[in-house]
């Protein structure tokens, strides 16, 4: 008993219990609702469905796209095809609504792989999309002629698509009561899955992705391959909610596809709050509500009302509805710290310490367009603990990093991690084979707790072991007791320590650290030396740096770039001896570098 | 074409309780008691059931707001201008009619949406409404599986083949019949057909097509041009290449409003004679400046122009409300008779009940309106009017050319089948795609 | 086949699209390509512009010439005032909220357009009559439209180039940070590039106004394929624009020429699409640094 009240209460933590309690209520209701009620509660179900998953898509996972609309238009075009010709034999639209669902899928699957694959960016993702969607338009309403039929089923151009069947389980259509009260199970159902889905390991990492798709790179995740999922998930769940719009209406036109139907997704979610999913039923209640309401003190001011509506959200209210709210019970709840499934300190003596790994580069060379940059690098790291790689501003150290994580493709030489060839892998298979990447700026996740952010890098696939133990290095920082702040509230120095802890919970073999004390206090700076030192016990750490008193302090041996070749290696104390070293340091022209 | 049609022959259930289809199961889960305690509950579904003795309701579905809202203002002010004149004359069969107005907002769905309210709604005897095949094609099934009578006040491509759905506009052959016949006369025997991508502009050009052949002259090119292009310098260019004595212009909305003026800034209108049976629903010769747009010749059944008795009744009571207002054209005019043919044939049956009302409305009763004398045709559904020629003068006004006096409507589909709503097709209630 | 008087009218008909194209996309691509900003309001700014345009020449009398030049300066003031009541105190912010904010501006300025003017009100023919080319005949105004583009394009690499604005303009789009740090009035000049962009966008919507019908919705038509334009241009966004400009108003164009108007569109969309898989930077995206 005490077991299921838990189970209970985990449901209600991830705001799965209320779903079904309303749907329960509305179908209780159902009966004693006017067909004017149930018709329009029908329509703002199907609404709902597909802002549902923009608010995955974009609430949860980060991608704006404006595309969803497309997604639930095609779903509705071959819910219709289907339906028309498959209904009369086989009395049941189910089928139709599936492959809809199926249908936008696909074409998510598409779009998605065209778009996140050819890394296509932030706001040129939205303008693809909505451009996609505007296409579809054209494309639909050019289907006019008597030519373009699916079998009984014509396209009908701008016209669209008249008498579709509606839902129909097997025995004829569904009356408007049976269909809203389909629509309620089928939008309770969705919005379960996702909310599952969004709480489970899956959502912790869209969740890293809206936050920091490049860290989730760089521990190893396949970026573009979970936002293709993500944005798949949402196109089915659109094009479910097409389906139903085009069984409710029974009808289907390419107005689905313009353009103030392509920002009505947008407002609802803005307006119910795109960070949460059941806002996206709040926000087509709300908006589409005032605009019923609206119209009969202003008549005919639809757009202006809209208008508003979205501007005020944007700028004074930009969270929406339902986050501002949950903020409420969030604040009283602060007192027990949430998340607690996440373990972050593991046994003493468990296995996941790494071996010391090998980077190797072998006459390393990258030209951009004309100027060549890097030439000629050869470097192994892994004999001592820790090295060092240092140089004047445009020596070429950057690009080597650079080269060395994938971020830039090599235009000559070899790159082996622990004896295997990495010289062609993007950057997260590195990740995976053993290599853990900090960059300059601190990459972690601003907007998650210090212990969701190590869970995430925990979680990230790997080639080799088990996960490291992050324990150390927090219990070495000033982190052990702030792990349930976000990461946003952490000091700079903070924020980098972070983020090494978040690479030696990954359990690299090969640390790279970009500037590891950038910003740092003396203070902070000294306790880092320790922890890099601590940490090349079992690991072998490459740090680049241009600060020398930290070259200093660290002791290892360094290696000197200089206008993209390597120019000294050796001893910190010998380099800094160098006369030489030193003229190239201070900008003197008597080198022998030429 | 539509089995789901088709196969629903409906029977009106009289009045006790709803209409049901048979063949589906439509709202046997619930109780019609049930349905009706419910929406006696709740407010704006139910309407007092006790002021049904002395009141008929009827409806009207137009884009009052949005897009398409040029069209339905007038139409929305037209259709409450009637029900007043027929309540202040003593309204039908002594009882008042009390007009539900239904703004669609431009909005495919919300046609969907209203048609099934009203479906559902007993209360509500006929409506007069929808702007576009499209709404129409939306609204119309509903309405008729739920036992409503449909007037669509526009003029349309044909092809439909409903029991319960009148076509108050004239069609494809009543309007481009008059063009071709004066362009051959008065222009020359060459056509060019530039037409809207869309259902009507295919079968618009079908008609074209088959209507010159007839009459001895030829089609010079046909070009189909999606709705969202306003560019149309390459259709100009081929217009130019093709030299046509005569343009036929099934072009539509606003972007298309662009051809005229390019056409004339190319100096086009100097040699070429454009006629056309969609100019001037969209007050396209108020927008075009009157050097674009002299000469175009354009066939309706009602111009503001029409002198009759009865039209200067219509204008001035139109005026008086709407002082404002654009100029009326042929929709607005359709809606009046469409709720004056209903009136007629309700007080012939001596009930609203549909099928004699249909009955009595494929009997053909007169109606002297304000495009002058109408009667329906009882296969097509459609009515038997004057069609006027006019041309728009050099003062953004249309001037009558010609009348062609009692015009029939085609029972015929372009490329496809008749129908024949008092003969073989009694029962159907579909839409018959035409073929080209 | 089509001769050489048909050649010449071919080659001038898509150069009349091209230019369309352009004007019509211009003010996007300033505020896109300095800002970073989508403004989605851009079809109203055109819309805004060509109704200027046919006023002034219609209530004020103004010859058409002039009247245009009236259609920067109202989308100007306009863009100021939105400049400052809803994009700066978006600054910082996401840049899906200020797509979503300029969106929410379309509706209420398309609504208001409604209001004042009304789903159809009289516009204005195109001036200077027509010129005869061979056996064709062609609008003397659908030739001035190019002269009108490369003049607009050739005076804003100018500003561009040679002002102290444009220097601080591209300064502050490549690095606002260092721009700001080195002490340039970042907001000033962000104020007066979204003007500019605004500006753009209203003289194009005033030098197409005699040749499209001018409605409420007249600027949303030109919405989609301005956004292409400017997306498959890339990073340098006055000759990226150019160059995409020429490449899709031609293609389309063309196509429509040899087939039809559907085609033409269709073309048009599928080389979009191919340029933003095949160059997802852009056309200009291999360039170093330009306009």
């Amino acid at each position: 008993m005490p077991k299921a009240a838990q189970m209970l209460r985990q449901l209600a933590g991830c705001g799965l219990a209320w779903a079904p309690v309303l749907a329960a209520a509305a179908l209780l209701a159902a009966p004693s609702l006017s067909t004017a009620t149930l018709l329009k509660s029908t329509l703002w179900l199907s609404f709902g469905i597909v802002a549902l998953s923009l608010a995955l898509v974009w609430g949860v996972a980060g991608i704006f796209s404006f595309g969803q609309n497309a997604f639930f238009g095609i779903g509705g075009y071959v819910f219709a095809v289907t339906a028309i010709n498959v209904f009369p034999a086989t009395g049941e639209t189910l089928t139709a609504m599936a492959l809809g669902a199926c249908a936008a899928a696909a074409f998510a699957a598409i779009l998605g792989y065209v778009t996140f694959y050819g890394r296509v960016g932030d706001v040129y993702l939205a303008i693809v999309t909505l451009s996609v969607t505007l296409i579809l338009y054209t494309v639909m309403s050019s289907t006019a002629g008597p030519e373009y039929h699916i079998g009984q089923a014509q396209l009908g151009g701008f016209n669209g698509m008249p008498s579709v069947p509606g839902i129909a389980l097997g025995s004829g259509e569904l009356g408007n009561r049976q269909t809203f009260a389909f629509a309620v199970c089928l939008a309770a159902a969705l919005y379960m899955l996702l909310r599952f889905l969004a709480s489970g390991r899956y959502g912790r990492i869209l969740a890293g992705l809206r936050e920091n798709e490049l860290r989730m790179e760089l521990l190893g995740y396949d970026v573009r391959l979970h936002k293709l999922a993500a944005f798949v998930i949402g196109g089915t769940v659109a094009g479910l909610g097409g389906a139903l719009f085009a069984a409710w209406g029974t009808f289907i036109n390419p107005a689905v596809f313009s353009l103030p139907q392509a920002a009505l997704v947008a407002i609802w979610v803005m307006v119910g709050g795109r960070t949460s999913l059941a806002g996206a039923f709040v926000g087509v209640v709300v908006v589409q509500w005032i605009c019923d309401q609206a119209d009969k003190v202003v008549a005919q001011q639809t757009p202006l009302i809209l208008g508003v509506m979205l501007v005020a959200t944007v700028l004074a209210f930009p969270s929406g509805i339902v986050p501002s709210l949950s903020r409420l019970p969030a604040r009283w709840r602060k007192a027990t710290p949430a998340g607690n499934d996440v373990h972050v300190a593991r046994p003493a003596g468990a296995p996941g310490a790494a071996a010391r790994g090998r980077l190797v580069a072998q006459h390393l060379g990258k030209r951009f367009g004309g100027s060549v940059v890097l030439e000629d690098v050869s470097l192994s790291f892994g004999e001592a603990g820790i090295d060092a790689v240092i140089g004047p501003n445009g020596a070429g150290k950057s690009t080597l990093f650079g080269l060395l994580t994938g971020r830039h493709a090599a235009t000559q030489g070899r790159i082996e991690l622990n004896g295997a060839d990495i010289t062609r892998l993007p950057a997260f298979r590195r990740a995976r084979a053993g290599l853990g990447i900090k960059l300059q700026v601190p990459g972690i996740f601003l907007g998650l707790t210090v212990r969701e952010n190590i869970a995430l890098a925990r979680l990230a696939p790997r080639a080799h072991g088990g996960a490291g133990d992050a324990s150390a290095v927090l219990a070495a920082t000033s982190l052990s007791g702030k792990q349930d702040l976000p990461a946003s509230a952490l000091s700079h120095g903070e924020q980098q320590w972070l983020e090494i802890a978040m690479i030696v919970a990954q359990n690299p073999s090969v640390m790279l650290l970009d500037e590891p004390a950038a910003g740092m206090t003396r203070d902070e700076r000294n306790r880092t030396v320790e922890l890099i030192r601590t940490l090349s016990t079992q690991r072998t750490i490459v740090v680049v740096e241009h600060d020398m008193d930290f070259i200093r302090a660290l002791g290892a041996p360094v290696a000197m770039l200089h206008r993209g070749v390597v120019f000294r290696r050796g001893a910190f104390a010998a380099l800094s001896s160098d006369p030489e070293v030193r003229d190239v340091y201070l900008g003197r022209r008597r080198h022998a570098g030429n | 074409m539509n089995d789901k049609d088709n196969g629903t022959a409906l029977v009106p259930a009289g009045c006790a309780g709803e209409q049901v289809a048979p063949g589906t199961d439509r709202r046997e889960f619930l109780k019609a008691s049930m349905a009706v305690a419910g929406g006696a509950l709740l407010a704006g579904a139910g309407l007092a059931r006790a002021a049904r003795s002395d009141t008929i309701h009827v409806a009207s579905m137009f884009d009052v707001t949005g897009g398409l809202s040029i069209y339905g203002q007038p139409e929305m002010s037209v259709s409450r201008l009637a029900i007043e004149h027929i309540n202040k004359a003593g309204g039908v069969l002594g009882r008042k009619l009390e007009l539900h107005e239904y703004d669609t907002q431009s909005k495919i769905e919300l046609y969907s949406r209203y048609a099934q309210e009203i479906g559902a709604n007993d209360d509500i005897a006929v409506v007069v409404g929808c702007i576009t095949g499209a709404s129409r094609e939306a609204a119309r099934p509903i309405l008729s599986k739920n036992g409503k009578l449909l007037f669509f006040p526009s003029v349309d491509e044909g092809g439909e083949c409903d029991k319960f759905t009148f076509m108050q506009g004239s069609d494809c052959l009543q309007m481009e019949s008059p063009l071709v016949n004066w362009a051959m006369k008065n222009a020359g025997k060459t056509f060019y057909v530039a037409a809207a991508d869309y259902v009507y502009g295919h079968v618009a050009t079908a008609w074209t097509k088959s209507l010159v052949e007839k009459a001895g002259g030829s089609i010079v090119g046909t070009e189909f041009i999606p709705l969202d292009v306003s560019d149309f310098g390459a259709t100009i260019r081929k217009i130019q290449t093709a030299k046509p004595a005569v343009i036929m212009s099934n072009l539509v909305g606003g972007n298309h409003m662009a051809f005229y003026r390019q056409f004339a800034a190319a100096g086009l209108n100097r040699s070429i004679r454009i006629v056309s049976p969609s100019f001037g629903l969209g007050n396209e010769q108020q927008v075009l400046s009157p050097e674009e747009t002299k000469g175009i010749v354009v066939a309706y059944s009602y111009f503001e122009t029409l002198g009759n008795a009865e039209n200067k009744a219509f204008v001035a009571a139109y005026r008086k409300a709407h002082p404002d207002a654009g100029p009326l054209m042929d929709l607005p005019a359709q809606v009046w008779n469409g709720w004056h043919q209903w009136k007629a044939a309700v007080e012939k049956a001596g009930t609203t009940e549909i099928g004699k009302v249909v009955a009595a409305m494929e009997s053909g009763i007169p109606f002297q309106g304000p495009s002058g004398r109408i009667v329906m045709d009882g296969p097509s559904h459609r009515n038997i009017q004057d069609i006027n020629l006019a041309t728009v003068d050099g003062k953004r006004q249309f001037k009558i050319l010609q009348t062609f006096k009692q015009v029939p409507p085609s029972r015929q589909v372009v490329g496809s089948a008749s129908c024949d709503l008092t003969g073989k097709d009694k029962d159907s209630h579909r839409m018959i795609m035409p073929k080209m | 086949m089509p001769g050489l008087d048909g050649t010449a009218v071919i080659a001038l008909s898509v150069l009349t699209s091209i230019s369309i194209l352009l004007l019509t996309s211009l003010g996007l691509a300033v505020i896109f390509g300095l800002m970073r900003i989508v403004n989605m309001a851009h079809g109203e700014f055109l819309m805004i512009g060509a109704f200027t345009t046919t006023v002034l020449v219609r209530s004020a009398g103004l010859p058409v010439w002039l009247a245009v030049l009236g259609a920067p300066l109202t989308c100007a003031l306009l863009g100021a005032a939105v400049e400052v009541l809803f994009i700066r105190p978006l600054y910082g912010r996401r840049l899906v909220e200020t797509l979503l904010a300029t969106f929410g501006l379309s509706l209420i300025l398309y609504q208001a357009a409604i209001d004042i003017f009304g789903q159809s009100s009289p516009g204005i023919g195109a001036p200077g009559g027509f010129v005869e080319i061979g056996r064709y005949t062609v609008s003397t105004y659908s030739l001035f439209l190019p002269a009108a583009a490369a003049a607009i394009v050739a005076l804003l690499y100018l500003v561009f180039k040679r002002t102290r604005y444009g220097l601080l303009a591209r300064a502050a789009a490549q690095n606002p940070d260092m721009a700001a740090a080195l002490g340039v009035p970042v907001r000033r000049v962000n104020l007066l590039t979204f003007v500019l962009g605004c500006a753009l966008a209203g003289l194009g919507g005033g030098l197409i106004s005699p040749i499209v019908a001018v409605s409420p919705g007249v600027g949303q038509s030109y919405v989609g394929q301005a956004f292409m334009t400017v997306v498959t241009g890339g990073p340098a966004f006055l000759l990226g624009t150019l160059c995409s400009s020429v490449l899709l108003g031609g293609v389309a164009n063309v196509v429509s020429q040899m087939f039809t108007n559907l085609w033409g569109l269709s073309a048009l969309l599928v080389v979009a699409i191919l340029l933003v898989r095949l160059l997802p930077h852009g056309l200009s995206g291999g360039w170093t640094r330009g306009l």
